[in-house]
């Protein structure tokens, strides 16, 4: 058995089996997908154009036992930036392919219209099936169907209304362990294009897999015990500790008192009404209720961040409420109810849509006039014109730029037109370099500087300092090199404080692929699969100029600590040289 | 200096606690009367005996993966322990935490 790529011809619906090229063979995850997408989609293809690919590959070790490794990566040329995407997610989906030896599944061509198709993946073979049921059904009730019909066990994506919609801030949902559609690639709109091609599930049975290829498996036995001690001893990753007690919702209060939570579309930066939506709060809550809190958002994580959100009579579960969401789709719409924000948060998962992207979309209509800050029952209307399909539905399903412009809002968050993420970057300043200068668009994981900022992980800056390109280049090109990995993001914590760690993740690498990589490699192949991102971008239309913070946050302080975004351009294109 | 004097410098702030620290101290927040960074961490393991084991390590130096904020601001950024206070400061304490 080997690895293999699974190409699927939407044009002809065919599908056929590739070895990998050898230049492939070493990558996973973010630098595969890019790779291929700079390969193989020409940049100024319409991103919902035949000619534009979709491509899901999961890490370098996902599927295997190694700790928290549960990542996969979609890519494509992006609907909402125009540039090339990769959007990543943790599910058991990932794993699945993994250990089914798919190194990747490029989708490509156009179905034709109106038709719908569901991708079936088992062991050495994949059949496109007729899916139009499913057209226009939600997903909590479609990804139960598919649970029904084809078992429990499988994984499951799929896109919901906004892709069919072809709407810019259409995102692919995953499965988590209890089946909901609620682990996503949100962000960038690729949900859409896999809609563009006549895809709208995906289901993949694990029955039969040969497992993952390990070939050295010392080597990567050492590295996974290494990482896993270091994930266990480190007081942000260990059990018990902040992100396993209260999940990634700490963080609500911590950036509130460091007044960069971004209220009422970016106007201040602390509000002493965030406590109500806090980390804190939703953990009491959901003991109250009997959710589930530590949570996996797939199998064989350490960290266990994530949780299971339920109405208050503990029914209809939700998901997990993430940090960003809790904070896109409450605070920054003066919403302050945990409830609401449960609703709210449904309703994307089940409609298809980033809610980071929809939680900015519903402050730029309130600023716009459709609603006052505040009003929790019309953000809850306004997502229902969405699955009705009205024009103001359409509208908003197209993402915050898109609302602004047909409302005349000018305070736009955005980077090459993504929104931004739950940290104000005039108070955080080296995560606003980031927002900058990352292909991605507007993205917090790109290179997470408030971890250096903020929580002191990975050495300390401070926050208010304008000198931050080195600190950004540095975790950008770290980050891209663990997006191929297939390891979570959260394992940087760790990995940054405690080498062992990082040595032992690099080992698992190296067990995996039978190569003789080091620590030390890093941060070169980080910069390679930027730089393959930068050049599919500058063809595509967009180059450095667009590597900047929007003009109001040059202008407008942020309260309570008054700050604008003050770091010079010039510092901003130290970061990447082209 | 006479002892009237050092309580004179000492002034009264709000000390608001987070995370797993509001179960080692069994409240939210509480009212401390101190001149800087130092004493105020003395005068809060001293009223929280568990704190003492989260504030500071073995070697009794400040556990730097503590997060202490005054008005927003991480002491770490500003004189570290010997940071001064002024009069209704907002001191936010945070065990290590992290998220995105």
């Amino acid at each position: 058995m080997s690895e293999k790529i699974v190409r699927v011809d939407m044009n002809d619906l065919e599908v056929s089996f590739e070895e990998v090229p050898e230049d492939y063979k070493i990558l996973g995850g973010r630098g595969l997908t890019s790779s291929i997408i700079s390969e193989e989609v020409p940049p100024k293809t319409h991103p919902l154009g035949p000619n534009n690919k979709l491509v899901v590959a999961p890490g370098i070790v996902t599927g295997t036992n190694a700790p928290t490794s549960g990542r996969l990566s979609v890519g494509g040329k992006s609907p909402l930036t125009g540039g090339i995407k990769e959007s990543n997610a943790g599910t058991s989906f990932g794993q699945k392919l993994g250990r089914l030896q798919v190194k990747a599944i490029i989708i490509e061509g156009k179905a034709e219209e109106d038709n719908y198709y569901l991708l079936k993946i088992d062991n050495d073979d994949v059949e496109i099936v007729e899916a139009n049921d499913w057209d226009g059904e939600g997903l909590y009730s479609s990804f139960e169907d598919i649970r029904d019909e084809y078992g429990e066990n499988v994984g499951v994506a799929g896109v919901g209304v906004a892709a069919e919609l072809g709407a810019s801030n259409a995102g692919i949902a995953f499965n988590d362990p209890e089946g909901l559609p609620s682990r996503y690639s949100g962000r960038g709109g690729l949900g859409s294009v896999m809609a563009s091609k006549g895809v709208k599930l995906m289901v993949v049975n694990e029955e039969e897999a040969p497992g993952k290829e390990i070939e050295d498996q010392e080597t990567f036995k050492e590295g996974a015990k290494k990482l896993r001690d270091a994930l266990n001893e480190h007081d942000v990753t260990k059990p018990g500790g902040t992100l396993n007690a209260y999940g990634t919702n700490a963080l609500i209060n911590v950036i509130n008192e460091a007044g960069a939570l971004p209220q009422n579309n970016f106007s201040r930066g602390r509000d002493e009404r965030a406590a109500k939506v806090s980390g804190e709060r939703k953990a009491e809550e959901i003991e109250k209720r009997g959710g589930q809190n530590p949570h996996m958002c797939s199998p064989g994580c350490v960290i266990q961040c994530s949780e299971i959100w339920t109405k208050p009579d503990g029914s209809d579960p939700v998901g997990v409420l993430e940090y960003e969401s809790v904070w896109a789709l409450g605070p920054n719409c003066g919403i302050y109810d945990l409830d609401t924000i449960g609703e709210l948060n449904r309703k994307c998962n089940d409609l298809g849509l980033d809610t980071i992207e929809m939680g900015n979309t519903i402050a730029v209509a309130m600023e716009g006039g459709l609603a006052e800050f505040g009003d929790e029952e019309k953000a809850l209307e306004l997502m229902e014109e969405i699955r009705e399909k009205t024009p103001t539905g359409r509208m908003l399903a197209n993402g915050v730029e898109h609302t602004a412009e047909a409302l005349g809002v000018t305070r736009v968050p955005t980077v090459k037109g993504q929104s931004m993420p739950a940290y104000d970057p005039r108070a955080i300043k080296g995560q606003g370099v980031t927002y900058a200068t990352t292909p991605m668009g507007a993205d917090h994981t790109a290179g997470y500087a408030v971890a250096t900022e903020i929580m002191g992980v990975g050495g300390e800056s401070d926050p208010t300092g304008t000198e931050k390109s080195e600190l950004s280049k540095n975790l950008q090109e770290s980050t891209a090199v663990i997006d191929t990995t297939g390891y979570c993001l959260f394992t940087a914590f760790a990995v940054l404080d405690i080498p062992e760690g990082l040595e032992g993740m690099v080992e698992t690498v190296n067990g995996v692929l039978g190569t003789d990589l080091t620590v030390e490699d890093i941060p070169d192949i980080g910069n390679d699969i930027i730089q393959t991102e930068r050049k599919f971008n500058k063809k595509a239309g967009i180059s450095k100029e667009q590597d900047r913070i929007p003009d109001f946050m040059k202008e407008e302080e942020l309260p309570p600590k008054n700050e604008i975004f003050d770091v010079p351009n010039e510092e901003l294109d130290k970061v990447f040289e082209n | 200096m006479s002892k009237k004097e050092k309580t004179a410098d000492k002034v009264k702030v709000n000390v608001k606690y987070f995370a797993t620290f509001r179960d080692k101290t069994n409240k939210k927040q509480e009212t401390i009367k101190a001149k800087n960074i130092k004493e105020l961490i003395n005068e809060i393991k001293t009223r929280n005996s568990k704190m003492k084991g989260e504030l500071l390590k073995k070697d009794n130096k400040i556990n730097e993966s503590v997060i202490i904020m005054i008005n927003g601001r991480n002491i770490k950024h500003l004189d570290g322990i010997k940071t001064k206070l002024n009069k209704e400061d907002r001191i936010s304490i945070f065990p290590p935490v992290a998220g995105g």
